[in-house]
């Protein structure tokens, strides 16, 4: 395994690819200081995890995945989401992470001068996994 | 001193196995290389902070401030790569909160002269990936030092 290109890293909602130019996963901890007095430095404890996913393209409402995002949003409906880092999702050997994650904002823009482009958020329930053999 | 380059390792080493760092021999008094591991960054910053509190009374021409606790941060990215165990390991300890024993080396270049390490333990507060059609897929963490950093100095023998 080497460096990997970003142009070959894809993200499915299920078992759709969704079309995009850039996603994002982040992945964080709560850390509460709980130093106390007495203590020369501070001191941190991690309490529960948190994450969201991020992901913008250009819309294409005849695409199944990108027309699905709206009405998911309306409904509240979780997206089982898989991040392909390297090789092919369902060959069993690719490297990526699965999660679950509810979106929280659906943004399509256009302009005179652009193509007609969307970007989303949401936010991770659960936890997050990574596995290589999706 | 001269200019200076930097390396982080994480140690102890997280699994049984083993790293030998051939142009570190010089330095084994400084820790235990056998159970380092190179974690792979682009950029690295260590932030060292002391809680200010103001101390001003009644009468002062000009603020007064006291030390409190120390505080600290490290944030670092590079590119991310699965097979690398120092990488993966990263992912594993955000989601156990679990903490991360670091060390953060400054070399000379010319391989003369003192080597400078900080060393500390943090627990990580983000982890981020991030892929992009027109870059390699990348990652940034960042978390808060427990206690205090400590600064190792030592001269090559």
């Amino acid at each position: 395994m080497a460096k990997l290109k970003g142009i070959n890293c894809k993200l499915y909602d299920g078992s759709d690819v969704m079309p995009t130019e850039n996603w994002t996963l982040d992945e964080g901890m709560t850390l509460v200081d709980t130093s106390e007095q007495g203590d020369t430095g501070e001191e941190y404890t991690a309490t529960i995890s948190n994450g969201s996913v991020s992901f913008d393209g250009f819309y294409d409402p005849a695409v199944a995945s990108l027309a699905a995002l709206a009405t998911k949003l309306r409904a509240g409906t979780p997206i089982s989401f898989t991040g392909i880092f390297s090789g092919t999702k369902g060959s069993g050997s690719a490297i990526g992470v699965a999660g679950t994650f509810t979106l929280e904002k659906l943004t399509r823009k256009t302009g005179k001068k652009d193509m007609v482009t969307f970007s989303a958020s949401g936010k991770i329930s659960g936890a997050v996994t990574d596995a290589t053999n999706l | 001193m001269a200019k200076l380059f930097g390396k982080l390792y994480t140690t102890p080493l997280m699994q049984n196995d083993s790293v030998l760092f051939d142009d570190l021999h010089d330095y084994e008094d400084l820790l235990d290389w056998r159970n380092s591991e190179e974690l792979p960054v682009g950029n690295v910053a260590i932030e060292r902070g002391v809680n200010l509190v103001e101390t001003t009374e009644l009468g002062n021409r000009a603020e007064t401030y006291s030390g409190t606790q120390f505080n600290g941060s490290i944030s670092f990215d590079g590119l991310w790569d699965p097979a690398k165990h120092a990488h993966t390991m990263l992912v594993a300890r955000i989601r156990a909160g679990e903490a991360v024993e670091v060390t953060f080396l400054l070399f000379n270049p010319r391989g003369t002269g003192a080597v400078m390490g900080i060393w500390g333990t943090f627990t990580q507060e983000k982890f981020t990936r991030k892929a992009g059609k027109k870059e390699m897929l990348g990652f940034s963490a960042s978390g808060k030092f427990t206690g205090y950093e400590t600064m190792l100095v030592r001269g090559k023998d």
